[in-house]
């Protein structure tokens, strides 16, 4: 085993570091953007497998660590199924990228790099029998704002930790 | 190439959280057995630490990302920060095992101080022979099936 540099090699397509924190929680969700510093996770994926895993995964751990209720991390298993499910049908290319922030009352998740419409292509492809639109029974405001991609959409999720669907 | 994960996170000890947390999306996606899991989550744990330790100055939290990408039988994972790259630091708080530790379970580490002034850990795992074959009863619905959202 040995350790060796690898100079200026670098075969993935990076993000960039400056815009890490490109995306805040807005006033008008949270009120207070306490943890616009911390609670803050961005995830490109890859159409594939690893997809739903990871998604549900990073948006749990940044609730569960924002001390989100459990019956909300339920509700959100829903919502990465359905956004890891059908994301990419209207992707720009063959990734997504999501992100997520929150504090302990409110969190916003964003789907990016989105082809224009696919934000509300998505919302529309998000319904399940019986339950209806995943996304709008889940959310407290689901809205679509222009990409910085492609010139597409981004879709957005306003969420707050005590649902009015669970009292 | 585009890989099949990036995360891009604050460089905080409680980050090193999600991004263990989202390696174990690895064994669910793509059944690598749970000892070969831990070496990749201790390997990528312990690079992760380094950068939140090390990278940046006291009281400073830059960005720290986390590439994963599955080819064949080999997992790369790539984890990079922009602070102030590897070096001699008599004063780390730790006991400098960190990158024998990375060797010891990767199959292979490399480093590098890039021209875009990021410093990267790439460490390559073999999958080969630690993939396990659960076998899936028939008509058992993938979690997505189960909530009616498979593509």
């Amino acid at each position: 085993m040995t350790i060796e540099p690898v100079g200026h090699a670098y075969p993935f397509d990076p993000l960039e570091a400056e815009s890490l924190n490109g995306v805040t929680v807005s006033d008008s969700i949270s009120g207070e953007p306490e943890s616009a510093d911390g609670n803050f996770v961005r995830v490109r994926l890859a159409a594939g497998p690893l997809a739903g895993p990871v998604l549900w995964r990073v948006v749990s751990m940044v609730l569960a660590r924002a001390d989100w209720p459990l019956e909300r991390l339920d509700d959100m298993l829903l919502v990465c199924d359905a956004l890891s499910a059908h994301a990419f049908a209207h992707a720009c290319d063959a990734t997504v990228t999501f992100s997520i922030q929150a504090d302990k009352h409110d969190a916003e998740l964003r789907v990016l790099d989105l082809i224009d419409d696919g934000a509300s292509g998505l919302v529309k492809d998000a319904v399940l029998p019986v339950v209806g639109n995943v996304l709008e029974r889940i959310a407290e405001r689901v809205y679509a704002e222009p990409g910085t991609h492609c010139d597409g959409s981004q879709l957005v999720l306003a969420l707050r930790a005590r649902s009015s669907a669970h009292p | 190439m585009t890989p099949d994960m990036e995360l891009a996170l604050t460089a905080r000890a409680e980050n090193i959280a999600v991004v263990r947390y989202a390696l174990g999306g690895l064994g669910e996606a793509f059944a690598v057995s749970e000892s070969k899991l831990s070496d990749i989550r201790l390997a990528v744990t312990e690079a992760c630490a380094n950068v939140v330790v090390h990278a940046y100055p006291d009281g400073h939290y830059g960005p720290m990302e986390v590439i994963a990408n599955k080819d064949e039988d080999t997992l790369t994972v790539l984890v990079r920060d922009w602070g102030r790259g590897i070096g001699p630091r008599p004063d780390s708080p730790g006991l400098g095992l960190g990158l024998s530790l990375i060797a010891a379970l990767a199959d292979s580490v490399q480093l590098a101080h890039g021209d875009i002034e990021h410093t990267e850990v790439r460490m390559t795992f073999s999958l080969a022979d630690s993939q396990t074959s659960i076998p899936t009863p028939p008509g058992t619905p993938s979690r997505a099936q189960a909530s009616g959202h498979e593509a």
